[in-house]
């Protein structure tokens, strides 16, 4: 479902595609548009804090800017890193070793670095796919402090299995289930996430969230 | 699928009998209170003060049975509104047995 809204599931052997995705009025399906633009202004942080291993903080910051735009001057870039990573509530902390390894971070600080390398080339949305299942409590509330942040810049879209992390985090909330078992999954229900954590309207949603069905 | 989180619904369950339960103790006081005065009966209504102080046991005992399922498993939706409606419906108990 996530990768659909930054066309990298057609990376998939296999994968076809049906209906659209409008983004700001511009169908990001449609001919004439170019896949490596739409990821550009969709940025995706991944399950595993995932930085360049071979690259220091700072150009794990800078690898979009490096590619998206060739002779951007280095007080600019120098700029957008620092920005980024201020965005990433991770400047304070990497400030005095940015020329070291991005994968010498903790879990938490790399999967911030992720979030910074993602905001660096200013996307319009960013898709979070199970951003805290391999942090530890502390770093998974240093992220969500930082999604409500970004929200306010950014369309943010999460995928994550804990109920009270959706709670937490969104504003909205859509349930996805699987028919049965080797069935493709199928939206159940969208809504407020208030209304679906106090007063959901499918039973289905219900057991759900309540946590009486696996 | 099958049924989950058995322990917390025999704790949901039982939280619910334990609250509804004072209103049988609010009833008995009530008839006590009754015959009291009608039989102007001095020993009875001393009895029917000391009842207030099991309702206000009951009570603070629901209420920690309360704090204790929200910190502890996070209910929501339809467990959620039972468990403030228990809240309500507990702290009515305890005024009218007050009342009484």
């Amino acid at each position: 479902m996530l990768r659909s809204l930054n066309r990298m599931h057609e990376l998939t052997a296999g994968a076809r595609v049906e209906g659209e995705v409008v983004l700001d009025d511009q169908d990001i399906y449609a001919q004439n548009v170019d896949p490596v633009e739409v990821r550009r202004l969709v940025g995706m942080v991944f399950q595993a804090p995932n930085p360049f291993p071979t690259m220091t903080v700072y150009e794990n910051v800078a690898a979009g800017l490096t590619l998206n735009r060739r002779g951007i001057s280095k007080s600019e870039k120098d700029e957008i890193v620092e920005k980024s990573l201020r965005g990433a509530h991770l400047w304070d902390e990497v400030k005095d070793r940015l020329d070291r390894k991005g994968s010498d971070l903790s879990g938490g600080q790399q999967q911030r670095l992720c979030i910074a390398r993602a905001i660096a080339v200013e996307p319009e949305v960013l898709l979070m796919d199970e951003p805290c299942s391999a942090l530890d409590p502390v770093a998974t509330l240093a992220v969500e402090d930082l999604i409500e942040d970004l929200k306010n810049r950014y369309t943010i879209v999460i995928v994550t299995h804990n109920m009270q992390q959706a709670a937490r985090a969104s504003d909205v909330t859509a349930f996805f289930n699987l028919e049965a078992a080797g069935q493709p999954g199928r939206l159940v229900e969208m809504d407020a996430t208030d209304k679906i954590f106090t007063t959901p309207s499918k039973k289905e949603t219900e057991d759900y969230v309540s946590g009486r069905f696996g | 699928m099958a049924e989950a989180r058995l322990h917390y619904q025999d704790h949901l369950d039982a939280l619910e009998k334990n609250c509804l339960g004072g209103l049988d103790l609010v009833v008995a006081s009530l008839d006590r209170t009754m015959e009291a005065v009608e039989h102007q009966d001095m020993e009875l209504a001393e009895l029917v003060i000391a009842d207030d102080d099991r309702i206000d046991g009951r009570y603070l005992e629901v209420h920690q049975e309360i704090l204790t399922l929200l910190a502890t498993q996070a209910p929501v939706a339809t467990d959620l509104r039972l468990i403030s409606a228990l809240l309500h419906v507990m702290h009515s108990i305890e005024r009218m047995e007050t009342s009484a």
